[in-house]
């Protein structure tokens, strides 16, 4: 993935002069060996743990992943793109889905992740290690719950080793008691006093008798960087001393050290520096600022034009300076030597440290040019030193100019950090960065965070127009902010207000400005779409794809082409709607970017397939959508479930359609708020009706319109889609009583009734233009003439509905009728033009009918044998089959939530499931409930 | 590698609890107000441990190293 730091990827370099550790090596080899998931290597700063891991490492050559983590790493965008990154290393197949979700700017939740990345691990052919440094960092808690599932269920291809200062909230007491952990310790990290011998004398030729290295180990206690700053702090100059004197002073120094180990640290690097010359020193302390070195950047901030050499003379001189790539452009040093440096320097050389900040960040400045694949990474650098220098102007420069590609690469908690730094007069200066955050809270759907920052640049719009002193705005940014308030204003329902929003914004927009524009055509299109503005919908669509494309934004491009998709297929036009659809998906399906955002396209081409009858094509694309959306997070599963139940039905299983149909109302009974109620109230009344059943039919339209549910519909009473499908379904039920004569005594007119409350229907889905519902209202009430003994009436229904469905290919909603329709068609077939397009389409629809399935048998269910569950594990499924949330379990079974959901995971991998509806079929199934 | 007394506010689930830290803990008294435990580990180990109880939302009234006999401590954990 472009702009990533690759130093971050590369594993640190072996130091020059060091302790080989070798039992540390081999008991992280037994543990590989023993097929242990995890090795933890757990211990204080400066014991030697990426030294010690670092060794091991080599000695596995191209099957070790490693990634240093730092700060900005706690955040699960940024923490997922260098852990793809990272295991890209082994091999190039691992996360590429999720890579493709991370492009479109989403994080998909835990399970998604893990899943993805497990299943991509079952294809390794070798075993293979990742290491992360520094887990210590990471205190998120979405990655520590990735990495307690990944750590949980990894495949045996996947060795985790992680490398912390403190325990990670890991269940690793369960992983020790199965075995299936390694450990290495501060107790394990402390040299021996062998080791420590042979480091004193072999590597750093001190030439110390026993005694002195006894008391050394003693004052050190086997602290790694401890004795090596000793040893250091000993191989000083000892100018015009002879063998026996350098010996005793030696002994003295070691004698006389004693103290803690911040004391003995921070007394041995004093004493490690001091022996430096001048320059050196002055070089050490400048240069601590910095997090990443090299030479150009070193000459930039100390002044100097052979920085270069002395980091070289300094890394072969062991003084903690570690490269981080292969060519030693890059170094860093040791955590412990820069804390202590920066507090030297800011103690000895306060005032110039602002100074050498500044030369620093305009350094990283002029560098983001120069190294465009790093830009972010070096902008932060940038920005961070402008605000430790003060220079509020640079950094709210750098920040406005960077702000958007750093919030797409993740960089949400360092610059969320640097806006509170800021003074709040300086802050308010920044109003791209404040559009950033808006935009950011509205794609994940946080409107109540966006809000606050879009009233912050309202008052910086005042503020310049009242001719203050402030930040810089310009029509494109004015239109940027009225087209997010357009998108906020919608979210909350405020129709006109979001148009008349969007409408602003469109006068202010800049034309030239594409990327402006898609923004404006997004919220515009959104809002003429809200208020039923159909044809000004379209155009917003269609221009808003043209700007994306031209902005280079796909996204935009993508979404357009998806909604445009969905409006033509709602209004009968599906052979455009499939264009704009396939158009969609190519794009995305070429770029490699997948965003959960725009599985919406894959649903559409799912829908028209079903229409025209191609089913095996239809469910390939509905899956591909619930793939996609499932990435996200999206909560389209009642969506899924029903458009599985329809293509169950038209396949003639109304059992299997009735079990997928039953998994949205079990949903539905938990989210109240599902926006697709009426389409899964509609296909449960198809699917009751295909099985007789017309009570359970009766009860659902009850349930969801009241007792009176035939409903008259008022002459100027405009209906949307999800009450059209509602009404439509309230007409099945009246045929299907015809058909059956249960229309209860002395309600002889209630045929009649209905016939008229189809026509209403039809009127107001005509003045909607809802085709694929004025074909099933046709349909119905074609049917309804043919009860009431009205047969020209019928055929004259049925005549009408192929007029409507020829154009654009419309089969299966004829299949859908059965027979009655089928001979009806068959009428109409005698009666049209042989070789006209009217007749081919009849009878390429009486094809249709003769291949479609009289009734498959049921789908066998997957024999699975299902692991015992405990007891608590069963009255946990039987909460949840209640629809209790986890915290209402908690409170019945007074427990904690986290003990809730160890019990519901332990369900799921029993049942061999991965939701809450599945576990729950799964267990009526296996006759559990 | 120490012994430590951890004593949690309000009666804890042990057994459960160890599943998901990082650390087996051992039950040494839980009462109506308190549960107490010792846990076997280094430094390194008890700041994971305990940034993880805090996360979880425990309430922690006690946390020092062992020392002597566990029969020698009283009902408020005191020597």
């Amino acid at each position: 993935m472009a702009g990533l730091l690759s130093t971050k990827l590369r594993r640190p370099e072996i130091p020059l002069r060091r302790v080989e550790r070798a039992r540390l090596v081999e008991c992280l080899d037994k543990g590989l060996q023993a097929g242990h998931q995890l090795s933890l290597v757990s211990a204080p700063a400066g014991f030697g743990k990426t030294t010690c891991v670092c060794e091991w490492a080599s000695g596995l050559g191209q099957r070790a992943a490693w990634l240093s983590l730092d700060p900005a790493d706690d955040e699960p965008g940024r923490f997922l793109t260098y852990l793809i990154a990272a295991l890209r290393q082994v091999d190039e197949g691992l996360g590429a889905e999720i890579e493709g979700v991370l492009r479109a700017g989403l994080v998909p939740p835990v399970e998604v992740v893990s899943t993805s990345l497990i299943n991509d691990m079952l294809d390794l052919n070798r075993r293979c290690v990742l290491v992360l440094d520094d887990f210590h960092l990471i205190q998120n808690p979405y990655i520590v719950r990735l990495l307690e599932t990944l750590v949980t269920n990894l495949p045996p291809a996947l060795h985790l080793v992680l490398l912390t200062r403190e325990d990670p909230a890991l269940p690793l007491a369960r992983l020790r008691a199965n075995d299936r952990l390694t450990e290495i310790r501060a107790a394990d990290l402390r040299l021996s006093r062998e080791e420590m011998g042979a480091f004193l004398n072999e590597v750093m030729d001190l030439g110390l008798p026993d005694g002195d290295i006894q008391a050394l180990a003693e004052r050190t206690e086997g602290w790694v960087v401890g004795l090596k700053l000793a040893a250091l702090a000993m191989q000083g100059p000892a100018a015009g001393q002879g063998p026996a004197a350098v010996r005793k002073q030696r002994s003295n120094f070691i004698a006389n050290l004693s103290g803690s180990h911040r004391f003995i640290l921070s007394y041995l690097t004093e004493e490690v520096v001091n022996q430096q010359p001048e320059d050196v020193r002055q070089f050490l302390l400048q240069t601590a600022i910095l997090e990443r070195l090299n030479g150009d950047l070193c000459d930039a901030v100390t002044g100097r034009q052979d920085s270069r050499a002395v980091l070289e003379q300094l890394y072969h001189a062991n003084l903690f300076l570690i490269p981080l790539d292969d060519e030693q452009r890059w170094y860093r040093y040791h955590h412990l030597f820069a804390d202590l440096l920066r507090s030297r320097l800011s103690a000895l050389q306060r005032e110039k440290t602002a100074e050498l900040h500044q030369r620093a960040s305009q350094w990283h400045t002029r560098a983001c040019a120069e190294y465009p694949a790093e830009q972010a990474e070096l902008a932060g650098e940038a920005v961070r030193h402008a605000l430790a220098a003060e220079d509020y102007p640079a950094a709210v420069r750098l920040i406005e100019a960077h702000v958007m590609d750093m919030l797409n690469r993740w960089y949400v908690k360092p610059v969320s950090g640097w806006m509170r730094a800021l003074p709040p007069e300086w802050s308010a200066r920044s109003p791209r960065t404040n559009l950033a955050f808006a935009r950011m809270h509205l794609i994940n759907g946080d409107f109540p965070l966006a809000g606050p920052y879009l009233e912050r640049m309202r008052s910086m719009f005042a503020a310049a127009q009242a001719g203050e002193d402030g930040a810089q705005i310009t029509p494109a940014l004015r239109a940027e902010w009225l087209a997010l308030q357009s998108t906020l204003a919608g979210a909350q329902g405020e129709t006109e207000q979001a148009l008349m929003l969007a409408q602003q914004a469109l006068a202010e927009a800049p034309e030239q400005d594409d990327h402006t524009m898609s923004q404006v055509y997004m919220a515009l299109a959104a809002a003429h779409q809200s208020l039923d503005q159909h044809q000004s919908a379209e155009e917003a669509y269609r221009r808003l794809i043209g700007a994306g494309r031209a902005a280079g934004n796909l996204i935009s491009e993508a979404l357009g082409l998806s909604a445009l998709a969905l409006m033509l297929i709602q209004r009968g036009r599906l052979r455009e709607g499939f264009a704009a659809a396939k158009e969609g998906a190519e794009r995305l399906e070429r770029s490699g970017v997948l965003p959960p955002m725009c599985a919406g396209i894959y649903g559409e081409l799912g829908v028209v397939h079903a229409h025209w009858n191609q089913l095996d094509l239809a469910e390939q694309y509905l899956e591909r959508a619930a793939q996609v959306s499932a990435l996200g997070g999206s909560d389209a599963a009642v969506y899924f479930a029903i458009f599985r139940s329809r293509l169950r039905l038209m396949r003639g299983d109304p059992d299997g359609a009735a079990r997928e149909i039953q998994k949205a109302a079990d949903i539905l009974r938990m989210d109240k708020a599902a926006v697709v109620r009426e389409e899964a109230a509609a296909q449960q009344v198809q699917v009751a009706l295909a099985r007789n059943d017309p009570a359970a039919a009766e009860l659902v339209l009850t349930g969801l319109m009241g007792g009176g549910w035939l409903l008259e519909l008022a002459a100027r009473e405009r209906i949307g889609y999800p009450q059209g499908v509602l009404y439509i379904s309230a007409l099945r039920v009246l045929l299907h009583r015809a058909r059956t004569r249960s229309y209860a005594r002395g309600d002889g007119d209630g045929l009649q009734r209905a016939v008229e409350q189809a026509g209403r229907l039809l009127e107001r889905l005509a003045e909607r233009q809802y085709v694929p519902l004025m074909l099933e209202t046709l349909l119905v009430r074609g049917q309804l003439h043919a009860a009431k003994g009205d047969a020209r009436a019928s055929l004259e229904d049925f005549s009408a509905a192929v007029d409507l469905a020829e154009p654009e290919g419309y089969i299966s909603l004829f299949i859908m009728e059965g027979q009655p329709v089928a001979d009806a068609l068959a009428l109409l077939l005698k009666r049209s033009q042989p070789g006209s397009a009217r007749a081919e389409f009849i009878q390429s629809v009486l094809n249709a009918f003769s291949a479609a399935p009289a009734g498959q048998p049921e789908q066998k269910l997957p024999d699975r044998l299902y692991e015992t569950l405990t007891g608590r594990e069963v009255e946990v499924l039987r909460l949840m089959a209640e629809g209790q949330t986890y915290e209402e379990i908690a409170g019945v079974l007074v427990v904690s939530i986290n003990t809730v959901r160890t019990h519901v995971k332990a369900v799921y991998g029993k049942l061999g499931v991965n939701n809450r509806t599945a576990a729950i079929e799964a267990a009526r199934r296996g006759g559990l409930l | 590698m120490n012994t430590y007394l951890i004593e949690l506010r309000g009666q804890v689930d042990v057994e459960e609890l160890n599943e998901i830290i990082p650390h087996q803990m051992s039950p040494v008294r839980m009462g109506p107000g308190s549960t107490l435990v010792t846990i076997c580990t280094d430094q390194a180990g008890m700041i994971g441990l305990l940034r993880h109880l805090h996360s979880l939302g425990f309430e922690l009234i006690l946390a020092c190293l062992q020392t002597g006999s566990l029969t020698q401590l009283n009902e408020k954990g005191e020597k």
